[in-house]
């Protein structure tokens, strides 16, 4: 009995290690082909990272072009998909009928699960023709294919939408009730009861979820891949003397040149290691994507669960809600005055009726 | 007594209209808000509505049983890749509970706060968050080719397989934790005082209480398994005889459902390409909902049968 008890422990240890081991060994083993482009090519970082020219097979590698459609295409997808991913949260926790909540719980898990190539296919019969023919009928005289950075953008956008609305709607399903009430009960409506308690309490988690959200349109591959054109040396965007300008050129981001690249590279090759980089690159960008969002969620005070997995201690519950929950009411108390200092009037109409 | 009530009177009807437009303006904006906040829904329910619709009416048309089942129709034959899909579904899954299961019992039941425990949630959630065309390669590197140096399995179902291992391993392991937590703490204290060992515990105990829980996180992370690409394409091979598709080989190659769409698109040599990526995309679409609704139907079922009430 005793030595099954212990062989058991190790055994389930060990499949825990697993999973540090399987890390670890991405990190060494793509590190270890990444930085044959330094050593072996002869490449410098800086040309690598800050050259716009990538041509592997005239031993040209540089990644900015890529890099930057990577970093613009997932911006303006968050850009454009946290507030409505917020929106739809909002919805379903706060607006919603309860008929309209049990019909959005299926939807916002089909839309998780229809896969990433769907989103590509559906970006290429609909979004790139719709691009190309509003651009190409308003701007005269100016064409495009459709393809860029855009369509990729509009893609990501929906890619995203599930992402964060789960987490968003977690979020705010956990907060406490009684933040609800308290401000309804100070004579707040719905849009001032989000806007001022619902949403600062909840900021945290939701801004886990926009983070992780990032890192889902980061890592996006075959979606991108479809609408993006795949032109690894033309910018995704450009500076003009006021404000910079989204071009409608075919562009391209990391995981789509990774994808494309990497059937052709031969292994022992410029061409080979420079993809490695590339992934390389990626893989340090959604790592640390995922530390802010471990970091955003290591601050979050009403969504226990996230936060019994950062701190994961078995302290008295009494010291770690009022540890944890003191940093978080202070400065919520300022956002709640001015709605008593609104609600004082009403009070006091009511007051004066009874009086009268 | 008049001087007050004349103050009273004059200050009132100014306060109360302020307060009134404050009110009204804030009943506005709330009415604004919610009507937004209705369209937005709706807007995202007409999307999915229209990539299902759409799918559904473009490739019903191409879609028939010919279509997965007779192969003399080589570029518009879709039953090797059916049959892949599933099976590679299946070898992962097969290897990837185990360890899943074990690490989170690990976590749950026996690990103490320490630096061991940070480290293995560091590596999951970070493992959590890599792309998987990183994965793909990563698998490409370690289990198609021996790291680059000569074949290892070369391009087969089961280095697809091992390659989805190791992108849903963190999914499937944070699944069964969160099922395993939610078991109420008395009955780890009832067995306990029954004289059960903490081996005893969990597979008497803990596993069959948590069951429906974990059965539905199989399902979810089974779901995202179907729609995988990235992590396929440099692993799981972008062929099938279409002779021996049957033969439960791991070491054949073996293109899914999505690697064929992919390959429709990228490389654009089958005549009627358009026809067949909208019959394909449409399979996987139908499967993709069979899937998840037949096997949500399954788990209810089973989570009737163990605990005896529906959730």
């Amino acid at each position: 009995m005793r030595w099954q008890e212990q062989i058991s422990r190790i055994v389930f240890a060990c499949c825990a290690g697993l999973v540090v081991l399987i890390m670890a060994s991405v990190v060494v083993f793509v590190g270890l082909n990444a930085y044959q482009t330094f050593t072996v090519y002869h490449v410098s970082p800086a040309t690598f990272f800050f050259s716009p020219t990538w041509a592997p097979d005239n031993h040209q590698v540089g990644s900015l072009v890529l890099i930057a459609g990577s970093v613009v295409a997932t911006l303006l997808a968050v850009l454009v998909g946290a507030p409505i991913s917020v929106g739809v949260a909002l919805f379903v926790t706060e607006v919603a009928p309860r008929w309209a909540r049990r019909f959005m719980q299926p939807v916002i898990e089909l839309l998780t699960g229809i896969p990433s190539i769907i989103y590509g296919f559906m970006g290429l019969v609909i979004v790139v023709p719709l691009i190309a023919g509003a651009y190409n009928s308003f701007m005269g005289g100016y064409f495009t294919t459709g393809f860029g950075i855009i369509a990729a953008a509009i893609v990501l956008t929906i890619m995203i939408l599930p992402t964060i609305t789960t987490i968003a709607i977690d979020t705010l399903s956990t907060l406490p009730t009684g933040l609800r009430e308290a401000s309804l009960a100070l004579g707040a409506t719905r849009w001032q009861t989000i806007r001022r308690t619902l949403l600062p309490a909840g900021s945290s988690g939701i801004l886990t979820g926009v983070v992780l959200g990032m890192g889902r349109a980061i890592g996006e591959t075959l979606a991108v891949s479809y609408v993006i054109g795949s032109n690894a040396n033309s910018f995704p965007i450009r500076f003009t003397s006021f404000y910079p300008y989204v071009n409608f050129t075919p562009t391209s981001t990391i995981t789509v040149q990774l994808l494309f690249d990497f059937a052709e590279a031969r292994n022992p090759s410029l061409n080979y290691s420079a993809i490695w980089t590339l992934a390389f690159t990626l893989l340090v960008i959604s790592s640390l994507l995922v530390g802010v969002s471990r970091w955003i969620a290591s601050r979050s005070v009403y969504n226990t669960t996230t936060s019994q997995r950062v701190i994961g201690s078995r302290e008295g519950i009494f010291t770690t809600l009022r540890s944890r929950l003191a940093p978080v009411v202070a400065p919520l108390a300022p956002r709640i005055r001015p709605l008593i200092t609104r609600a004082r009037p009403l009070w006091e109409r009511i007051a004066v009726r009874r009086a009268r | 007594m008049g001087v007050v009530a004349g103050r009273a009177d004059v200050t009132t009807p100014s306060r109360a209209n302020q307060r009134m437009r404050l009110r009204s303006r804030a009943r506005f904006w709330d009415r604004v808000v919610t009507g937004t906040l209705w369209g937005v829904a709706i807007a995202v329910v007409a999307v999915l509505a229209f990539i299902i619709l759409y799918l559904l009416a473009k490739g019903l048309r191409v879609l028939s049983w010919q279509f997965i089942t007779q192969a003399n129709v080589q570029s518009s034959f879709d039953g090797p890749e059916v049959f892949n899909t599933f099976y590679i579904i299946a070898l992962a899954l097969l290897i990837c509970i185990p360890f899943s299961m074990c690490a989170a019992i690990y976590l749950v039941e026996y690990a103490r706060q320490g630096r061991f425990t940070r480290m293995v949630r560091f590596a999951t959630e970070t493992l959590a968050g890599v792309p998987s065309i990183i994965l793909g390669l990563f698998g490409f590197l370690i289990f198609v080719t021996n790291f680059g140096l000569g074949t290892r399995l070369g391009y087969s179902r089961l280095a697809g397989a091992l390659t989805l291992v190791i992108l849903n391993l963190p999914v499937l392991l944070s699944v069964f934790e969160d099922a395993l937590r939610k078991v109420p703490t008395e009955l780890r204290e009832a067995s306990s005082a029954l004289g059960a060992s903490k081996l005893q515990t969990v597979t008497r105990v803990l596993i069959p209480t948590a069951f429906p829980s974990l059965i539905t996180g199989v399902i979810l992370t089974a779901g995202k398994m179907i729609g995988e690409t990235a992590a396929l394409i440099y692993t799981a091979g972008g062929s099938s005889s279409i002779n021996g598709w049957f033969s439960l080989n791991p070491l054949t190659a073996g293109d899914t459902l999505t690697i064929k769409l992919y390959q429709l698109q990228a490389e654009g040599i089958t005549p009627n390409a358009a026809q067949v990526a909208a019959g394909t995309a449409t399979l996987l679409i139908i499967l993709l909902l069979a899937f998840n609704l037949g096997l949500r139907w399954a788990a209810g079922y089973i989570n009737k049968r163990i605990t005896g009430h529906t959730r």
